[in-house]
C-alpha cells in the first residue's frame, strides 16, 4: 500500500523534502512507516524519541495501524503561542 | 464571526476585537497578547519563525476552543495565531475570552494557550544575535 508522509520543521530540513509517498506491506503501523524512512538518515533518527504522529490530521500512536492512501504527519515537538 | 484566524499579517488586536460580539450577560473578557521576545535560555533573540500545518492546526484549534467552552461559561472566543517571520516586539498570538465572570475567562484563556502549546502544529524558529537559528522545544 502507499502512503503520503508529511514533514514540517526540523525533520523537513533533515530530510530535505515537504512530503513523500512511500510503499508499505499491508497492516503497516507508523513505527514501521519510520523504520523505512529513517533507514540510514542518523540525524533523523535521533529525532524519532521526540515526534508525535498524525494520520490524516488526528494524532495516533506509533502502534496505530496505516490505510492505503492515509496521509502521516511526522511531527517534531510543537512551539506555537 | 470565524473564531480562528492564522495568518501572515500583521495582528493588531483593537482591529480584531471589533469582530467580537459583546453579550448584556457577559462582564468580563480577556485579552491576551503574546509577543515576540528578545530572549530565550540565555540567548539573544532577534526574530522568530514560524511554520504551520494549516489544516490541522485549524482543526486542532477547533477542538481546544469546543473543549474550553464545554468546561467554562464561555460566550464568545476568538484566538488568532501568525506565521511567518516575525521581529522581537510583533505580536504572535492574539486570544479573546468573554464571559459572564472573571473567573471563567481567566481559566478558560490559561487553558487555551496551554493546550495551544501542547497541540497545535505550529514550529517556531529562533534567530539569534550570532546569527545562528534553532529550532525550539515549547517548556512553558
Amino acid at each position: 500500500m502507499k502512503i503520503t508522509v508529511l514533514l514540517f520543521a526540523k525533520l523537513r530540513e533533515i530530510l530535505k523534502r515537504e512530503s513523500l509517498k512511500i510503499e508499505l506491506p499491508h497492516n503497516a503501523v507508523v513505527a514501521d512507516a519510520l523504520d523505512s524512512l529513517f533507514r540510514d538518515k542518523e540525524e533523523a533518527q535521533k529525532m524519532r524519541r521526540c515526534l508525535l504522529f498524525a494520520i490524516n490530521q488526528n494524532y495516533v500512536r506509533p502502534d496505530a495501524i496505516l490505510k492505503n492512501g492515509d496521509e502521516l504527519t511526522l511531527i517534531p515537538p510543537v512551539a506555537g503561542g | 464571526m470565524n473564531p480562528i484566524l492564522i495568518t501572515q499579517d500583521c495582528l493588531n488586536s483593537e482591529e480584531l476585537k471589533k469582530i467580537l460580539p459583546l453579550h448584556p450577560c457577559c462582564g468580563a473578557l480577556v485579552q491576551f497578547e503574546g509577543i515576540v521576545r528578545d530572549h530565550n535560555e540565555g540567548q539573544r533573540v532577534v526574530g522568530i519563525e514560524y511554520e504551520c500545518f494549516w489544516e490541522m492546526a485549524e482543526r486542532e484549534l477547533e477542538k481546544i476552543l469546543k473543549e474550553a467552552k464545554k468546561r467554562w461559561s464561555v460566550h464568545e472566543v476568538f484566538i488568532a495565531h501568525r506565521i511567518g517571520r516575525l521581529a522581537v516586539k510583533e505580536v504572535s498570538l492574539v486570544l479573546f475570552v468573554l464571559s459572564p465572570h472573571r473567573r471563567e475567562a481567566f481559566e478558560a484563556s490559561q487553558y487555551i494557550i496551554d493546550e495551544l502549546k501542547k497541540r497545535v502544529p505550529i514550529w517556531k524558529k529562533e534567530f539569534y544575535e550570532d546569527g545562528k537559528s534553532d529550532w525550539i522545544v515549547c517548556h512553558h
